[in-house]
């Protein structure tokens, strides 16, 4: 073999390393696979409410029967932080959606898109499962992908909207239909539990060090949850660091916490309104598309 | 096989002098995409540029200024730079990957093939 035929098949293997480099990036990021269609179907509201009746229902800026929603802005750690108040008549009402009604892989839309679609009265984004291979997805009580993620600990909202954190690596994805989840996350972490911050000032997801935009929920008590959203990367709104993010859901006064997808993702909408400043990059003021969504709604 | 047409010093030094560009863009690369990566970091992405530095560069530097050995296997030429170069891209888009918060199942074929062509390198060097 001569100088000439071994840069040949240097070149042969750089065209097969590039190439194959290509397909990877397309399949990560570009070609969509679809798993499973989704049913939409809508509940029927129950017929009477939980709700006592002689509340007063001004200072909600939603109710009906069964669902309460109060809308309130902070300013924290020099951002700006979205927060809505929910009250349910049943564990039915929190939903969770994916893109294009589609269990899949590289299927996104917007939340604010997802929420039209759904008649969402309130939305945020969820988990992102689409992004990553592993970790449980189960939603509205269907189990649809069951590859353990060793690291994650997941938030699973069961049938009575009671809030259990589960570590995947300790519980097959048989515990989750055993314990009758209505949901479960695989994001993370566990902000809040027992009412005392869970995370540590140094803590981040994966190794973001910067203070992001961030999306959570937590639980007071069953069918009494604050769903957040904070700003970040722009200007105006520096962002959370986990361990402020975890403080600021302890202050609302919630037992339990659990961070979602944030930094682009994070998006709150409130009847088809985006409540929130979405950005990526600071620049642009855009939703990203994402593979799903948690909802309040029929 | 014949080696006898291949003056391979000359090709060590060609190669010594490629590294340093490919070591430089490769830093290059992953400093930008951490700058605009909004703090989150990888580990793969920061020190990619390790290979072609270390295993391209200061090797066949040091190969060709000591004159290690007076030829080598073709296989070896080939191997060692195929190694270089699949574990460089490897880090690359393992970091990408890290950053955005994703992963691929086909990601890991990059550590097995380089690492299996170091091996087969490093047996091809002492033929």
């Amino acid at each position: 073999m001569g100088v000439t035929r071994l840069k040949r098949f240097g070149v042969l293997y750089g065209a097969v390393l590039i190439l194959f480099t290509a397909y990877l990036l397309l399949d990560t990021f570009v070609i969509p696979r679809s798993y499973a269609p989704v049913s939409t179907e809508t509940a029927e509201p129950l017929p009477d409410s939980a709700f006592e009746t002689e509340e007063d229902l001004s200072e909600f800026d939603y109710h009906d029967a069964h669902i309460r929603v109060k809308l309130s802005e902070y300013r924290e750690y020099d951002t700006d932080i979205y927060v809505a108040e929910v009250f349910l008549s049943s564990a039915e009402y929190l939903k969770a959606g994916f893109a294009k009604n589609t269990y899949g892989k590289n299927v996104k839309q917007t939340v604010s898109e997802m929420a039209e679609a759904s008649g969402a009265i309130l939305a945020i984004n969820g988990d992102y499962y689409g992004s990553r291979e592993t970790g449980y997805v189960l939603r509205n009580g269907i189990l649809y992908r069951d590859k353990r993620d060793k690291t994650c600990t997941d938030l699973v909202i069961t049938e009575d909207g009671d809030f259990v954190f589960l570590p995947e690596k300790d519980n097959p994805a048989a515990t989750l239909t055993e314990m009758g989840a209505w949901q479960a996350f695989s994001f993370g972490p566990p902000l809040v539990e027992n009412g005392e911050v869970a995370v540590g000032k140094h803590d981040e997801v994966l190794h973001a060090l910067a203070s992001n935009p961030r999306t959570g929920i937590g639980i007071v008590e069953p069918l009494h949850y604050f769903f957040v959203v904070s700003d970040g990367r722009t200007k105006e709104s520096a962002g959370l660091s986990l361990y402020q993010f975890g403080c600021f859901m302890q202050s609302l006064g919630v037992s339990k916490a659990y961070n979602m997808d944030g930094g682009g993702s994070s998006t709150l909408v409130f009847l088809d309104e985006v409540l929130n400043v979405p950005t990526s990059d600071g620049v642009s003021i855009e939703e990203r598309s994402v593979s799903d969504f948690v909802y309040i709604g029929y | 096989m014949s080696t006898s047409d291949i003056d391979f010093s000359k090709i060590a030094k060609a190669l010594s002098r490629f590294y340093l560009p490919a070591s430089l863009v490769t830093l290059l690369f992953g400093a930008v995409y951490e700058y605009f990566s909004h703090g989150v970091w990888s580990a793969f992405m920061v020190y990619a540029f390790l290979f072609p530095l270390l295993f391209g560069r200061f090797f066949w530097e040091t190969v060709s200024a000591r004159s290690l050995k007076p030829n080598y296997p073709v296989l070896f030429l080939f191997s060692e730079n195929a190694s270089v170069a699949t574990l460089t891209v490897g880090f690359l888009v393992r970091g990408i990957l890290e950053i955005y918060g994703t992963t691929n199942w086909l990601s890991p074929f990059y550590f097995v093939v380089g690492i299996m062509l170091a091996v087969i390198s490093a047996a091809a060097w002492f033929l």
